[in-house]
């Protein structure tokens, strides 16, 4: 389910290269198109949608390096 | 019935043959203007001024072109459009650690307002993108306001620029062991800084807190990509009494993109025109009479260059010491790095030309065709094909024939990508003294050089959706793609063949570089680590002919992070302005090799 709303957020707002539906939990998101600039995008949708607020500590590359890592955050923060 | 689709050409009124869009350069203050006016000066113009902001650091660098543009669609739709360069960044003064950006640029846009007013405009509006509006929102003057993906605060926004920087900290690989520390409260993102000053102000601007004080009468809200403009940011202006439109109009990420192909959305553009229309009063535009010239600390001049170029105004900045010895000045030409402005990667052209002139040496900076604030295109660059064209370069040789017809001496270059590319063309047709070329990824453009090139600049992204698109639609050629992968397999194919049959080839890359050096430029080139000009090189020139390579260690291709950038300033500078050994270089063609 989880899994599912990132998907949905990162086709809307991550201007991805890759077919989301085509990438697996582990695939590295940064390789699929994601850049520094979309990474914010994203960072203020799942934000937004989840309404949580990564702190600085987790403002880092590896957090939303993949559907997993970001999985991971998401259930960390709403813990 | 159906409307039919919105275009730029359009909105511009380039269909059928339009009024020309007059551009006034000149300096407000410490800040760099550029006009956009419907006509010339004593011509009938709508009674609403415009001051336009763009975004802060790495993001102006990106929208640079396309906010030119929206400001040839207003002026097109009647308005005079100030289009301004915020203190610390593009051409105008100062450093980012020297000045609180926030402070500095709430007078300049003040000034741009009392400006439009003494010159017979009845009512100022702003517009003010994303860190640009915050500061829009803090300023003076200005009776409505357009603001273009700004966040709710200060603190917010650069909360967002910390995320950018963190988040590209890995592409930047490993510091080098010599460092350059950030002041304390400092901010980097992008390969630029906010000063701890601008920071300190930044963190105090929220847009509750500015609407509870400001005397706006109306603001059009224009969403984020794909998120909706907060109900509690649109609460805060209802609340202060200002009226409050919201357009849903896509475009903050295309205006972002990249320096080369970043690029004004129709409906965005649209939108923001229609808008300002609700007053169609019109007043005559009075004169200014503000100069072109800029003084800075020491001495140093920095004056606005127009040149009469093939395709129309080449826009250019001079860049001169307090004084200067004309019989043996060596002067530096910069050359732009792909779609980046004169002003270069992370501002450092501008940097390095100060730097130049309080040592006593003039220089030039300037835009080639379709880049920056010459004239040409309205649209990204559509392939590769553009940044390194016979017509760039044409513009590069005009700009130097310039140079040395106002009294430079000797001519160094300098070039980061295709700039680098346009500095070895200058080499090989005019005298150069020095050329200092930074991962230049194609000295020669052709089929081998177009395959090095897609795969460099588009490689990681041959299954880019987006950039795809751009090939199904005509804006990258097809027969560019073919050629390039073609012209690769076929490239390798005949290196082996040739290395089995021990017959030598020489490389087009190598002879052009033997020629140049040949004709006593001292060549440099500078690479960041394993950065695919390494490759490119290794590919072409044999290691005993390759002329004088330097590493730059845990940098991306356009010099980011900020460490770096004073150690590209002291390679700029390291020739010494009057090293005779230079000067009196004779002919070779063997290449030493540092690397």
């Amino acid at each position: 389910m989880l899994e599912e709303e990132i998907r949905g957020l990162l086709l809307k707002h991550a201007r991805l290269s890759a077919d989301v539906s085509a990438l697996t939990h582990l695939s590295d998101l940064y390789a699929a198109g994601l850049t520094s600039l979309t990474t914010v995008n994203l960072m203020l949708a799942l934000e937004d949608h989840f309404d949580i607020e990564f702190p600085d500590r987790m403002l880092v590359r590896k957090t939303f390096e993949s559907i997993q890592s970001l999985s991971e955050a998401i259930e960390a923060l709403k813990a | 019935m159906r409307r039919p689709p919105l275009d730029l050409e359009s909105l511009l009124g380039r269909r059928g043959g339009g009024n020309r869009i007059h551009h006034y350069r000149y300096y407000l203050g410490e800040s760099l203007v550029i006009e956009h006016a419907p006509g010339p000066t004593g011509l009938p113009v709508s009674e609403v001024g415009v001051v336009l902001m763009p975004p802060l650091g790495y993001e102006d660098t990106c929208a640079y072109r396309p906010l030119r543009v929206l400001a040839d669609v207003l002026a097109h739709a009647g308005h005079v459009v100030l289009r301004i360069d915020w203190p610390s960044l593009g051409d105008s003064a100062f450093d980012a650690c020297q000045v609180d950006l926030v402070r500095s640029g709430t007078r300049v846009v003040a000034a741009a307002a009392r400006l439009l007013r003494a010159r017979g405009i009845k009512l100022v509006a702003g517009i003010g993108v994303r860190g640009g509006g915050l500061i829009a929102l803090a300023s003076q003057g200005l009776d409505e306001l357009v603001l273009w993906g700004v966040p709710a605060s200060g603190k917010a926004f650069l909360r967002e620029e910390r995320a950018f920087h963190q988040t590209a900290a890995r592409a930047y690989g490993h510091a080098p062991l010599e460092t350059w520390a950030l002041p304390e409260g400092a901010v980097e993102a992008g390969g630029f800084v906010y000063g701890p000053r601008t920071v300190a102000s930044l963190e105090e601007l929220s847009i509750k807190a500015l609407m509870a004080g400001g005397s706006l009468g109306r603001v059009l809200l224009l969403h984020r990509e794909g998120l909706a403009v907060p109900a509690q940011q649109v609460a805060h202006f209802e609340a202060a009494g200002v009226e409050v439109s919201v357009s849903a109009a896509h475009g903050l990420g295309a205006l972002l993109e990249n320096s080369y192909q970043s690029e004004l959305r129709p409906e965005a553009a649209e939108a923001i025109r229609s808008w300002l229309s609700l007053h169609p009063g019109q007043v005559e535009l009075g004169p200014q009479s503000l100069p072109i010239f800029l003084q800075l600390e020491g001495g140093i001049t920095e004056r606005i260059v127009v040149l009469d170029g093939e395709a129309g105004e080449l826009s250019g900045i001079l860049c001169e010491p307090a004084e200067k010895d004309s019989d043996r000045a060596v002067w530096t030409i910069f050359l732009n790095a792909g779609g980046v402005r004169r002003s270069g990667p992370n501002r450092l052209w501008t940097r390095a030309a100060r730097s130049l002139a309080a040592d006593g040496r003039p220089s030039f900076r300037f835009d080639v065709r379709d880049v920056g604030d010459s004239d040409g295109t309205t649209r990204p660059h559509e392939d590769l094909e553009a940044m390194y064209s016979e017509a760039s370069i044409q513009d590069a040789l005009q700009a130097y024939d310039w140079v040395k017809a106002r009294g430079a001496g000797k001519i160094d270059v300098v070039g980061l990508c295709s700039g680098a590319f346009l500095g070895i063309q200058l080499a090989k047709r005019r005298n150069v003294r020095h050329a200092l070329l930074f991962n230049c990824l194609a000295f020669v453009w052709n089929d081998d050089a177009r395959a090095s090139g897609v795969t460099s600049h588009l490689g990681p992204s041959l299954l880019d959706a987006r950039r795809w698109r751009r090939l199904l639609t005509g804006h990258i050629s097809a027969m560019t793609v073919a050629r390039a992968i073609v012209a690769k397999t076929m490239g390798k194919a005949r290196g082996v063949f040739e290395r089995l049959r021990h017959q030598p080839r020489i490389d087009e890359v190598e002879a052009l570089l033997q020629s140049v050096s040949a004709r006593g430029t001292r060549l440099h080139l500078v690479s960041s680590e394993g950065d695919p000009s390494i490759s490119y090189l290794e590919g072409h020139v044999p290691p005993e002919h390759r002329p004088e390579l330097t590493i730059l260690p845990g940098v991306d291709h356009t010099i980011r992070p900020v460490r770096a950038h004073e150690r590209v300033v002291r390679l700029i500078k390291e020739t010494p302005w009057n090293d005779t050994s230079i000067n009196q270089m004779k002919p070779t063609s063997e290449f030493t090799s540092s690397a």
